[in-house]
C-alpha cells in the first residue's frame, strides 16, 4: 500500500495529466459514437451566446451571397409555381405534392454556429423542440442539402452537416436510370462531397445533376446535392470514384429551412412492424 | 505574480478568439489547418508551478472546444503538448540557465532561431499530431493525418511569427 502511494505520488504529474487526456478522449470518443449525448456542444447557453456575437458579425459580410441565393430561390420557386400560387406570410409554409399525400412542412432558422474545418462538423440553428423541430428532421439551404437534426433542446438544434464523415443520404442523377449509392464526406475539402457505388456501366458525365432521391424518408425527392465535377476509376474497381460540387457553399450558409415530413410517425409504425415481423 | 498571471490569460484568450473568429474561418485547403494559438502554451514561463501550466493548457483547449463544437479536440492536443514542453524544459534543454539570462521562456534571441525553430517546431507537430489523430480518429487515415499535421505545424508556425512581430511593434 506504502509502495502503491509513493509509485502514484512520484508519477502524480503524469498521472494528472493520464486523467486530463482520458477526459477530452472520452468526449471525443462519445461524440463519435453518440453525438447527441455529448457534453457540451453549442446546443448549451453559454457557447450559443458568443457564437451569437460571432454570427452577428459574420452575417453582415455573406449578406452580398445570401441575397444572391435567395434571389436564385425566388426565380426557382416562381418558375415550379403551378398556378399564381400564393404562399402565406408566416415562419411555416404547408406544401403539398400533385398527389395531395405526402406533406412536408418547413420551418425557416439561422444558423447560429458552423464549423467546416472538423471532420466531424455540425450547424446549430436558432429553433428548437419549441417550434417543432425533432430529431431526423431533414435540414435544406436556399440552394440544397445542409444536414439532418440530431439533438434538440427546447430553443436550438444541433445538426449534422452534409460536410461530416458520419452523413450520408441517397442521391439519384435525373438524366440517367441511377437510383443507386449514396454521397458521404470523404473529409477533405468542404466544397466537395463523394458518390460512393455507382456502377462503371453508368454513364455518368461531369456537369450533370446529383439530387436526393426519392426512396429518401428524411429529405423530400429532388433537392439538388451538386454537380458532378469529377468521375474517375482506380484500376481494377468495378465503381467509378465521383466527386460532387456541393450546391450549398457551407463557409456561407446563414439561414436554412428544417423540413418537417408529416407522415415520418406512419413510415416509422411500418419499419417497426416489419422489424417485429422478421 | 498574480498581475503577470492574468495578463498572460488575457493574452491567450486573445489568441483563443482570433483562433475562433478569425483563423477557422478562413479556408486555407483541405491540407492546411493552421492553430497559431498554441502560441500561448509556448509563451509560460519556466518558473510557474508544473500543474498550474499543464491546467491552463488543458483549460483553454476546452474553452476553444465548447466555442467551436469540437468535442475535447483541442483540449487533449493542448495538454499534450503542454506536458510535452514541460518535459522537454526539465529533460532536454537547461532551463535554469535559460533562465539566468532573463529570458521567460525559449526565444529567438536565446542561442539563435535555428534552435528555437527546433523547438518550437517539434512541438507544434506533437500538438498536431494529436489533435488529428482525434479528428480523423481511424486507423486507415493514417498517411492523411500525417501530411496534414506537418502542412499544417508549418503554416501553424509560420502564423505564430507573425504574431510574435506584430505583438512586438505595438
Amino acid at each position: 500500500m506504502v509502495f502503491l502511494f509513493r509509485l502514484i505520488r512520484k508519477n502524480l504529474f503524469f498521472i494528472s495529466y493520464l486523467l486530463l487526456m482520458i477526459f477530452s478522449i472520452g468526449q471525443v470518443v462519445r461524440f463519435n459514437i453518440y453525438q447527441q449525448s455529448y457534453f457540451f456542444n453549442t446546443s448549451s447557453a453559454f457557447a450559443n451566446g458568443l457564437s451569437r456575437v460571432k454570427t452577428n458579425v459574420t452575417d453582415y459580410f455573406k449578406l452580398v451571397d445570401v441575397n444572391k441565393s435567395l434571389a436564385e430561390e425566388n426565380r426557382k420557386l416562381r418558375s415550379a409555381l403551378f398556378e399564381n400560387q400564393q404562399f402565406n406570410d408566416s415562419s411555416t409554409v404547408l406544401m403539398k405534392d400533385s398527389l395531395g399525400k405526402k406533406k412536408y412542412q418547413y420551418l425557416t432558422a439561422n444558423v447560429v454556429q458552423l464549423t467546416t474545418h472538423l471532420q466531424n462538423n455540425f450547424i446549430t440553428i436558432d429553433k428548437g423542440s419549441n417550434q417543432g423541430v425533432r430529431k431526423d428532421m431533414a435540414v435544406l439551404s436556399p440552394s440544397g442539402i445542409a444536414g439532418i437534426v440530431i439533438d434538440v433542446t427546447e430553443d436550438f438544434s444541433l445538426v449534422l452537416s452534409a460536410i461530416n464523415a458520419q452523413f450520408k443520404a441517397t442521391p439519384m442523377i435525373p438524366q440517367t436510370s441511377f437510383r443507386d449509392g449514396s454521397v458521404s464526406w470523404n473529409g477533405k475539402d468542404p466544397t466537395l462531397i463523394q458518390l460512393n457505388g455507382v456502377s462503371r456501366f453508368e454513364k455518368i458525365t461531369p456537369g450533370m445533376d446529383v439530387v436526393t432521391s426519392n426512396y429518401s424518408v428524411k429529405f423530400p425527392a429532388g433537392i439538388p446535392i451538386g454537380k458532378v465535377a469529377r468521375v474517375s476509376k482506380t484500376g481494377g474497381s468495378s465503381f467509378y470514384d465521383i466527386d460532387i460540387k456541393l450546391a450549398t457553399d457551407f463557409r456561407k450558409i446563414s439561414h436554412v429551412y428544417v423540413v418537417n415530413y408529416q407522415f415520418s410517425s406512419q413510415i416509422d409504425t411500418l419499419n417497426r412492424r416489419a422489424s417485429r415481423g422478421n | 505574480m498574480a498581475i503577470e498571471l492574468i495578463k498572460y490569460l488575457i493574452a491567450a484568450i486573445i489568441l483563443v478568439f482570433l483562433q475562433f473568429f478569425l483563423i477557422q474561418e478562413i479556408n486555407f485547403g483541405a491540407w492546411l489547418k493552421p492553430m497559431p494559438y498554441i502560441l500561448f502554451i509556448f509563451l509560460l514561463p519556466f518558473s510557474y508551478n508544473r500543474y498550474l501550466k499543464l491546467l491552463a493548457a488543458f483549460f483553454i483547449g476546452l474553452l476553444l472546444d465548447i466555442l467551436s463544437n469540437s468535442g475535447g479536440l483541442h483540449a487533449a492536443a493542448c495538454a499534450t503538448l503542454a506536458f510535452g514542453r514541460i518535459m522537454t524544459d526539465e529533460k532536454l534543454i537547461d532551463a535554469d540557465a535559460i533562465q539566468l539570462q532573463g529570458f521567460h521562456h525559449v526565444t529567438p534571441e536565446y542561442k539563435n532561431f535555428r534552435y528555437y525553430a527546433l523547438y518550437i517546431f517539434s512541438l507544434t507537430f506533437l500538438h498536431h499530431c494529436v489533435y488529428f489523430t482525434l479528428d480523423y480518429f481511424t486507423i486507415t487515415a493514417f498517411l492523411s493525418v500525417l501530411a496534414t499535421s506537418l502542412i499544417s505545424s508549418i503554416g501553424t508556425f509560420l502564423l505564430m511569427l507573425l504574431y510574435k512581430t506584430i505583438a512586438k511593434i505595438q
